[in-house]
């Protein structure tokens, strides 16, 4: 008869997936507590116990070092950056837009030499946010002006029409995935910070709405301007099939 | 806004489990102990973890890392230890359950008799 031992570890797959999950600064004493918990249950719940533990643990964790590494120091240097991008999106009434980004950098700006001169001291995630920011503004600049200003010379007809075709598209999806992915989880995400980094913050209600109104008039604007680029390939499809 | 000192009932019963439990105070433990103190709720361990770094944020309790085990794969424990602020406002909590103790049993008689 085989004898299989007794598992006492928790797979390792299974710990280095919760591993990757922890913050750094508390990976270590959690991970041994949900080891330790482990060996103690029946071994035919093990399993099913340390997944419940890890469930219930890992995200009060994580927000619960949210809440310690955010502070309103922090909040505030994010959300500038935040604004900015915002203004970029709603590019129909330039004057407001560059209103708020000069405001915003007037802003960011400030904050740097508040810190410099020892004035204010924030939390290295406020470096981090700006970091992050600047990241975002690149890509963005990248993707949208960057690729799309070297057209090849020697193209004929159809192909510079094919080319044209396929920028459309990239610029139709290219705003979507910008709205979705990088602007309104960051959105959240400073809002969230607002609510936890200040004590008795009441505003979260008030800003939440505002900022689903916001988001309702990019997602409007960027509705607009996918539309207008749909129509521009309809009639350059139509172009096509014509010649 | 100013930080409140005040203890809510779940802060009381972890630093009453970090007093107890003396130098073996650690998430498990603690976890163990409130769990026997508050017998009707169900605690997890993350409300657990939660509840410590609020505390050691007000400078109630303070932490530190231990020796690793084999028991624990390896890895080391975080031990709490309750610090002076966190003694004086316990002090305080179980001074006013007291007055609110003594209050009640004024009219319902001593509460205590149900349960025995």
């Amino acid at each position: 008869m085989v004898m299989i031992p007794l598992r006492t570890d928790p797979p390792r797959w299974m710990q280095a997936v919760v591993s990757s999950l922890l913050p750094p600064a508390c990976r270590e004493p959690v991970l041994g507590d949900l080891h330790e918990r482990f060996g103690e249950r029946d071994p035919r719940t093990r399993w099913l116990g340390y997944m419940g533990d890890v469930v219930t643990t890992v995200p009060q964790v994580l927000r619960s070092q949210m809440r310690r590494i955010l502070t309103s120091a922090s909040a505030c240097g994010a959300a500038p950056g935040d604004l900015r991008n915002r203004a970029e999106h709603l590019q129909t009434q330039v004057w407001f837009r560059n209103v708020i980004i000069l405001l915003a950098g007037v802003f960011v700006i400030g904050v740097f030499l508040l810190n410099a001169r020892g004035a204010w001291k924030y939390h290295e995630s406020v470096s981090l946010a700006m970091t992050l920011g600047w990241i975002g503004a690149t890509w963005q600049l990248y993707g949208v002006r960057g690729r799309s200003t070297l057209v090849p010379a020697s193209l004929s007809s159809g192909e510079l029409r094919a080319f044209h075709r396929r920028e459309l598209i990239r610029q139709r999806d290219l705003g979507y995935r910008e709205f979705v992915y990088w602007s309104l989880p960051a959105a959240l995400l400073i809002l969230y910070g607002l609510t936890v980094a200040i004590p008795g913050f009441r505003g979260g209600v008030m800003l939440l709405g505002a900022l689903a109104i916001q988001n309702c008039a990019i997602a409007f604007a960027r509705r607009k301007e996918r539309s207008r680029l749909q129509r521009e390939l309809d009639v350059l499809d139509r172009e096509v099939e014509q010649a | 806004m100013p930080r409140s000192d005040s203890l809510g009932q779940f802060e009381q019963l972890v630093l009453t489990s970090v007093v107890t439990l003396g130098d073996n105070a650690y998430g498990i433990t603690i976890h163990r102990k409130v769990h026997e103190l508050a017998s009707s709720k169900a605690v997890t361990l993350g409300a657990i973890y939660v509840a410590l770094d609020r505390l050691e944020d007000k400078g109630f309790v303070s932490s530190w890392l231990s020796e690793p085990t084999a028991a624990r794969g390896g890895r080391a424990k975080r031990c709490y230890r309750l610090e002076a602020p966190g003694e004086r406002a316990l002090k305080d909590s179980l001074a006013t359950a007291r007055r609110m103790a003594l209050s009640v049993t004024l009219i319902w008689g001593d509460p205590d008799k149900e349960f025995r």
